[in-house]
């Protein structure tokens, strides 16, 4: 009998091995579509992503096919969304531009089991506005999604994102996503200097602070399981500073090292 | 601890295990990202360009559909924050073909994380603004039924203090007042019926591009 369970105790640990073998984490994680991930002590209000390019580089890029844009993403974990959101929704949101400038804000929901856009919403709703300057040095790109937290049963909820360019001239939007309180929780999320539509930018000339605030601490996690999101690029970013406050921070790069 | 214990804490171990790492997969099993395909009709919301819209007014704008609407409908009504009036309420009713399909209503603040300045003078109700607007939505979603190209699709908007709205210059198609219909949109609306608006709202419509 004690053979037995000794042989049963083997195969399983064996399993076990197989399975850690088998199913490997996706990536190394701190380049392209992977800057870590990021978390919030409690329900916020707010929890926003910074972008600041510095004086070295602002954003340039020699490729991002199919259309020679990129995108900044502010993408929710996919397996958190797939088993914790509404739906198993995927809520997505985005500014991008093309090389002169000319830029968009984005909320996109896919379902993570079908694929399916469930929903989006645009400004512009079609093409594109020009920023003076925001792909040069010093630029702000800046995303934040705005957060219900009073009655426990839509506490968690967003209820509108805040998009915010600044260059030479500057331009931002509210978009309020509707519903009782907001359709889609907040959750864990990453960001992604990327390109679009499916394709891997390359940037040539890029760096800059990318912080990650909110009114409650903000803490660095793992990177996560699954990545999401299709889009990628060769951008490096750094480790996370000042985890646990309501002000966390890292550096993305084209060339630099990563985390 | 039993032996049988041990045993099913085994088993439990390496089957959690086994979920955690198969359910989902590593590779997304579907494609997310972010596409800038779009199927969208309507106003682009493009322009500074703002009316200071009267409260207790229904303000209908209606837009043929030029594509097959498939998935949901989305349609935003962009609105300058700039001086708006603390409790203000803002009712939205999406309609098609007449019917209502949804509605959505707003506390409007009035603090902003950047609000709009006037740029020059206001004149008979239009001023221009600078770049900041907010976008408030309505959405039938999920759309249960594929709608046709030409689907008619109107949106109505009453506020209960007045507000300056983004119009749309360059729009063929004209918004329509009516009065003393109260707050709630009707359950069903005739497009272009009241009285031609002195601007067109500003209302964007989107759809899944498929």
């Amino acid at each position: 009998m004690q053979g037995n369970i000794r042989q049963i105790m083997t195969s399983l640990l064996g399993l076990l091995v197989l399975s850690l073998t088998l199913f490997p984490p996706a990536h190394a994680g701190f380049v392209g579509n992977d800057d870590g991930e990021f978390d919030v002590s409690s329900t916020p209000s707010y929890v926003f992503v910074q972008e600041a390019f510095d004086t070295c580089c602002g954003l340039h890029w020699a490729t991002s096919p199919p259309f020679n844009d990129v995108s900044l993403q502010y993408n929710p974990d996919f397996d958190t969304s797939y088993w914790i959101q509404n739906g198993g929704d995927w809520f997505q949101t985005v500014i991008s531009s093309d090389p002169n400038g000319c830029a968009g804000f984005h909320i996109q929901v896919w379902n993570t089991g079908s694929g399916k856009l469930n929903w989006r919403a645009d400004y512009p709703t079609s093409g594109c506005i020009t920023v003076s300057q925001i792909l040069n040095n010093n630029a702000v790109w800046y995303i934040q999604e705005n957060v219900y937290n009073g009655d426990p049963r839509y506490a968690g909820m967003i209820t509108s994102v805040y998009f915010g360019l600044t260059g030479n001239g500057g331009l931002s939007y509210t978009l309020y996503t509707g519903g009782h309180g907001g359709w889609w929780k907040w959750l864990r999320s990453n960001i992604c200097w990327c390109g679009t539509d499916g394709g891997y930018a390359t940037f040539s000339s890029a760096g800059g602070h990318s912080y990650m605030g909110s009114n409650v601490n903000v803490n660095a996690i793992g990177p996560p399981f699954d990545i999401a999101t299709l889009e990628n690029s060769n951008m490096r970013y750094s480790c996370f500073s000042n985890s646990g406050t309501t002000l966390m921070s890292q550096l993305f790069s084209a060339d630099g090292g990563h985390c | 601890m039993r032996r049988e214990q041990l045993v099913f804490v085994i088993v439990l171990l390496v089957g959690s295990s086994l979920i955690l790492f198969v359910v989902p997969p590593q590779q997304s099993p579907v494609r997310l990202g972010f596409t800038s395909h779009r199927s969208s009709f309507g106003s682009r919301g493009i322009g500074n360009v703002g009316w200071f819209m009267p409260a207790d007014t229904l303000i209908s704008t209606s837009y043929s559909a030029n594509r097959t609407l498939v998935g949901f409908i989305e349609a935003t009504l962009n609105v300058f924050p700039y001086q708006i009036t603390p409790g203000t309420v803002l009712y939205l009713g999406l309609y098609t073909n007449g019917r209502l399909a949804a509605t959505q209503d707003y506390n409007l603040s009035s603090s902003h994380k950047t609000p709009a300045t006037i740029l020059g003078n206001v004149e008979n109700g239009v001023a221009s603004f600078s770049n900041s607007l907010l976008g408030f939505t309505v959405s039938q979603f999920p759309l249960n039924a594929t709608l046709p190209v030409g689907t008619t699709v109107t949106v109505t908007v009453w506020v209960s203090n007045p507000i300056w709205v983004e119009v749309d210059g360059t729009s063929v198609t004209h918004s329509y007042e009516s009065f003393g219909l109260g707050s709630s949109p009707p359950s069903v609306i005739v497009a272009e019926a009241g009285n031609i608006g002195p601007h067109t709202l500003s209302v964007g419509l989107e759809s899944n591009a498929g």
